[in-house]
């Protein structure tokens, strides 16, 4: 073998190892440089997600918490200045629909409508209607010494010009058939207009299979078949209050469904009927449609977005326990719950009903005798409401 | 030619290693308070769920193996830096999304405000929530399907990546240009 052909093979390997050294000593600190980015992203990322996270939360929620001290914010809507006056004849429903008929089959809890669009006969009527104040009172005291374990209250309290229906301050429903929250607050609201009137009629109700399946009042039969309706009108009277409902309707088989406040003005003008259509106009002014949610209600003065309770049977659901009792009680199990008046359950409904009396009585300076239960003057002092 | 390695011998190689374990359980503590947490905020303070509770777990076991095996691509791989981002990112976003839509979405809900983010208008807020709260359950499991598909394609690049040890290439077995 040649020497020099050696000595250049030699070198020439040398080189080749020095170059591969050189090659993936520089590969390695690519490697770290990447590295050092992509934890540095990812960190970005994740963090970016929790400010996200801590903006959205600090929004203030509608938590609702006992109170112990409440602001009232007087923010009048953009547009509206009131009180807001209009004379007619509100929307009476049908007592019945034939494309929404009574169903009689049973079905098993979470998938069931037995009942559904059935009158309350005179006895379940009389649980609502004749509901003794004492009930009342003891469930406002309850809510006044935080010994109830459901959540009732109210996060904030606001006012708005009133919307005036026939001389009556209007109590205005905006809800949902699939809704669950609407679903377990309308026994609690058909308590509080109890004891400013009566209802001639209530329905039996569902929230939507999505939503729970939950016993609950309708205020008129409503077209639970439908793929989107407005059902507007219900049977209560009083010398007192008005009462408004706009009730949205899709098909309750599903999950909870609902649209914007547009979609409700566009509903009530292809009615004609002016009350509604001035109550939906002002429903429009007053709701802030970016956190628009369902129930909506206004009594009187009081708009409150959302339902002032929780309660969906003795207790409330948890991580370690998320069942929802109400979704395995039947109409006949709510009524007699309410009637007996000896379940967390009927205490906390009540309770929530106080609340809505509460706002009510301030919007009439108290000239209600429900007014008068100290209770109720004890939660309007509690929620800094002005008479 | 890059050395063969199977997916079940990367996963092997993740969850031999104690640091690995630790970290996904961590993972998925934080990932099943936040959803709790955030289910409570929409809800007044009530764990209020819509839709099968196992959805929550499978999702919070795949979102945190997803996570993990995201930071061992990092650390261990170099043509893997990428997946191991995007894994990572997309395992928090999965969680949190889903979180905001566990439950009805009556009451104004945290979705509402993320929605607005996206300067979208209500009646296109409202109907993106109708369509997610109609099909929540089909979602969750999709987003999990979509973190198990993700797992297994970081898993993939994991098996063609250059030899590493201690996260330094010890040799070269592509070719370089």
């Amino acid at each position: 073998m040649d020497p020099e052909n050696e000595h250049t093979d030699g070198q020439k390997e040398k080189e080749r190892e020095h170059t591969h050294t050189e090659s993936v000593e520089k590969l390695n600190a690519a490697l770290k440089m990447t590295k050092t980015i992509t934890y540095l992203s990812l960190a970005i990322g994740i963090i970016a997600i929790g400010i996200a996270l801590f903006a959205i939360l600090r929004t203030p929620s509608h938590v609702v918490t006992p109170i112990a001290t409440t602001t009232i914010s007087n923010s009048t809507p953009a547009n509206l200045t009131g009180p807001i006056v209009v004379n007619g004849s509100p929307i009476v429903p049908p007592l019945s629909r034939a494309s929404a008929p009574v169903i009689t089959s049973q079905g098993s809890f979470g998938s069931r409508l037995t009942n559904i669009n059935a009158p309350f006969n005179a006895t379940e009527l009389a649980v609502i209607n004749n509901a003794p104040d004492s009930y009342f009172e003891k469930a406002g005291e309850m809510f006044l010494n935080h010994s109830l374990t459901n959540e009732v209250g109210l996060p904030s309290v606001s006012t708005a010009p009133e919307l005036i229906v026939n001389g009556k301050p209007a109590v205005l429903y905006v809800g949902s058939i699939s809704c669950i929250y609407c679903g377990e607050n309308r026994w609690a609201m058909a308590l509080a207009l109890s004891r400013f009137g009566n209802f001639t009629n209530l329905f039996k109700g569902y929230s939507s299979f999505g939503d729970g399946d939950l016993p609950t009042i309708y205020w008129s039969p409503d077209a639970y078949n439908t793929t989107a309706n407005v059902t507007f009108g219900n049977f209560y009277q009083s010398k007192y209050l008005t009462f408004i409902t706009m009730e949205y309707d899709s098909k309750i088989v599903q999950g909870f469904e609902v649209q914007p406040p547009s979609y409700f003005l566009s509903k009530a003008n292809a009615t004609g009927n002016n009350v509604y259509i001035t109550a939906a106009e002002y429903f429009n002014k007053v709701v802030n449609p970016s956190s628009f949610g369902t129930p909506f209600t206004v009594w009187g003065k009081y708009p409150v977005m959302g339902a002032d309770a929780v309660d969906f049977g003795n207790t409330m659901p948890t991580q370690a326990n998320s069942t929802l009792g109400l979704e395995y009680m039947t109409h006949a199990d709510v009524l007699n719950s309410l009637s007996s008046f000896n379940s967390e359950f009927a205490w906390t409904e009540y309770a929530g009903a106080d609340i809505y009396i509460s706002l009510a009585c301030s919007s009439l300076n108290n000239t209600a005798p429900i007014c008068s239960l100290p209770a109720i003057k004890g939660i309007e002092k509690a929620l800094n409401l002005s008479g | 030619m890059p050395e063969k390695i199977g997916i079940a011998s990367v996963i092997g190689d993740i969850f031999k290693s104690p640091y690995y374990v630790v970290l996904a359980v961590i993972v998925a503590f934080i990932y099943y308070y936040l959803i709790i947490y955030l289910v409570q905020v929409d809800n007044s303070g009530a764990f209020l769920i819509t839709i099968p509770s196992y959805l929550i777990y499978a999702l919070v076991f795949a979102s945190s193996i997803l996570l993990t095996v995201s930071v061992y691509s990092i650390r261990k791989a170099f043509n893997a830096t990428k997946s191991g981002l995007g894994g990572g990112v997309l395992s928090a976003i999965s969680t949190f999304f889903s979180a905001l839509i566990f439950s009805c979405g009556c009451t104004a809900p945290l979705l509402n405000i993320v929605l607005g983010l996206f300067a979208l208008n209500i009646g296109t807020i409202v109907s993106l929530r109708n369509f997610l709260a109609s099909y929540q359950a089909l979602i969750v499991s999709a987003i999990i399907v979509m973190d198990v598909v993700f797992i297994f394609y970081q898993l993939s690049k994991l098996t063609k990546t250059c030899a590493l040890d201690k996260g330094k290439i010890v040799s070269l077995k592509v070719k370089l240009k």
